[in-house]
């Protein structure tokens, strides 16, 4: 491993013949982090999680602050869940902007809003109030993302909409039409983590202690996929990309629509973005939700030490070696190799891994 | 799970810094901390080449003790 990429990576090998992918195969560099928290004391680990999490801090930290007070037999006070969920849903939304600002314009082509992105950066990571944090995103959102309110661009119909996505300059309509290329895999085929609440992960608590579940969950048996497109696939902008299959434009049209909601103050309930439970002596778990998805942290106290950590991610279930990146991969037939890699790194990044990759191609 | 690594800033020039972490040397862009007050000899946490967090010194070594626990338990492996 490279001594500064101690995060690992994936790699993705897919084999070619005559232009389709016949199979698929993930490899993952990714070390199991969490187990280098045993032994630790809950104030360690409280400021050690933040720091080795740092992509993704304030979840991670959150996570592990709930689950360790839930070990400890205490719960979140309705103050303490709510500013949880606000800070958690704020470092959502900039992971969505790097994601839509920083990462896709450089697979279409298109100039960074790097100036752009980092005063929005910082206006919603300073902002105090779920108002401040939608203020910030109206004007980024009504300004580069949609070139229209928020609100308005919410209630287009598929009529608006579609004449929106083929004119305007605004850049979440021209990511789209690069996409129009690359967007479709010919159907979507892996079912979606449904909502969950951190009481629903306690029956599952042994199989989340093991190292096999955490690299490769599943959800009563089958792997899922997490993150915007679960939470937002009802929508009405995005349900119909789902149906045709356009697996990567719905993705990021789930993105546009979950950060355009939260510029309108729909940021749903607090126990929606965090909460945790008790399972067992000594033991808690603690559901995030967080910009890739589900994040699930399991602790086990002992003799006022960690005993135990666990920590599933939201990566681990979209890249499952039977998930939704394989099974979608899996579905690529283009006319060249060209084509191939550039469906392959848009899928990819459609989903957001939070570790560097890259897509080989390898023929039959 | 998302890692980014520690390093510490050893000439500044604009917005792109040169730092090192490890005898291994990067140019990493401090354009998302603007605004934050940056000199050499400062640390930051570094995501795909961007500064994306100020910590202190003790905070970098901590990271660090973990990440070489972490590379030891893997080469003990291979």
């Amino acid at each position: 491993m490279n001594p500064l990429s101690p995060a690992g990576g994936l790699t993705f090998r897919l084999r070619l013949q005559r232009g389709c992918v016949t199979g698929v195969e993930v490899v993952s560099t990714r070390p199991q982090a969490a187990l280098l928290l045993k032994g630790k004391t809950p104030e360690q680990a409280a400021q050690l999680v933040p720091l080795l999490f740092s992509l993704c801090g304030v979840a991670q930290g959150v996570a592990a602050q709930a689950a360790l007070q839930a070990a400890q037999g205490r719960m979140p006070e309705a103050e303490q869940q709510a500013c949880w969920a606000g800070t958690v849903r704020r470092e959502a939304s900039v992971e969505h902007l790097w994601h839509l600002m920083l990462d896709w314009p450089q697979i279409c082509g298109l100039s960074r809003l790097e100036k752009e992105y980092a005063c929005c950066r910082h206006k919603c990571l300073q902002a105090q109030t779920d108002r401040d944090h939608a203020a910030a995103l109206e004007t980024i959102m009504a300004s580069e993302l949609l070139g229209l309110p928020a609100a308005e661009w919410l209630a287009q119909d598929r009529r608006a909409w579609a004449a929106w996505r083929e004119d305007s300059p605004a850049l979440g309509a021209k990511l789209l039409r690069c996409l129009g290329g690359v967007g479709g895999v010919g159907g979507l085929t892996t079912a979606y983590l449904p909502y969950t609440i951190a009481a629903d992960w306690v029956d599952m608590e042994q199989a989340i202690r093991t190292p096999a579940f955490c690299s490769a969950p599943t959800w009563r048996g089958e792997p899922r996929e997490t993150g915007v497109l679960a939470r937002q696939c009802e929508h009405a902008l995005v349900s119909p990309l789902r149906a045709a299959g356009f697996g990567i434009e719905a993705r990021l049209t789930a993105r546009l629509v979950e950060l355009a909601r939260w510029a309108c103050g729909e940021v749903g309930q607090v126990s929606d973005w965090v909460d945790a439970a008790q399972c067992g002596q000594d033991a808690g778990l603690a559901r995030v939700e967080t910009a890739r998805g589900v994040l699930i942290h399991r602790v086990q106290m002992e003799n006022d030490a960690i005993g135990e950590y666990a920590i599933v991610a939201p990566t681990e279930w979209n890249f499952h070696p039977h998930g939704t990146f394989v099974r979608e991969a899996g579905r690529i037939a283009e006319a060249d190799d060209a084509a191939v890699l550039r469906k392959a790194q848009g899928l990819a990044l459609s989903l957001d891994p939070c570790v560097a990759y890259e897509v080989v191609l390898e023929h039959a | 799970m998302c890692l980014a690594i520690p390093m510490q800033i050893v000439e500044i020039n604009g917005f792109n810094a040169r730092c090192t972490a490890k005898g291994v040397s990067r140019e990493v862009s401090l354009f998302l901390l603007q605004g934050e007050p940056m000199e050499a000899g400062d640390f930051v946490m570094v995501h795909t080449g961007y500064a994306i967090q100020k910590i202190t010194g003790h905070e970098a070594r901590s990271a660090w003790e973990l990440y070489d626990e972490m590379l030891a338990a893997v080469e003990k492996r291979e």
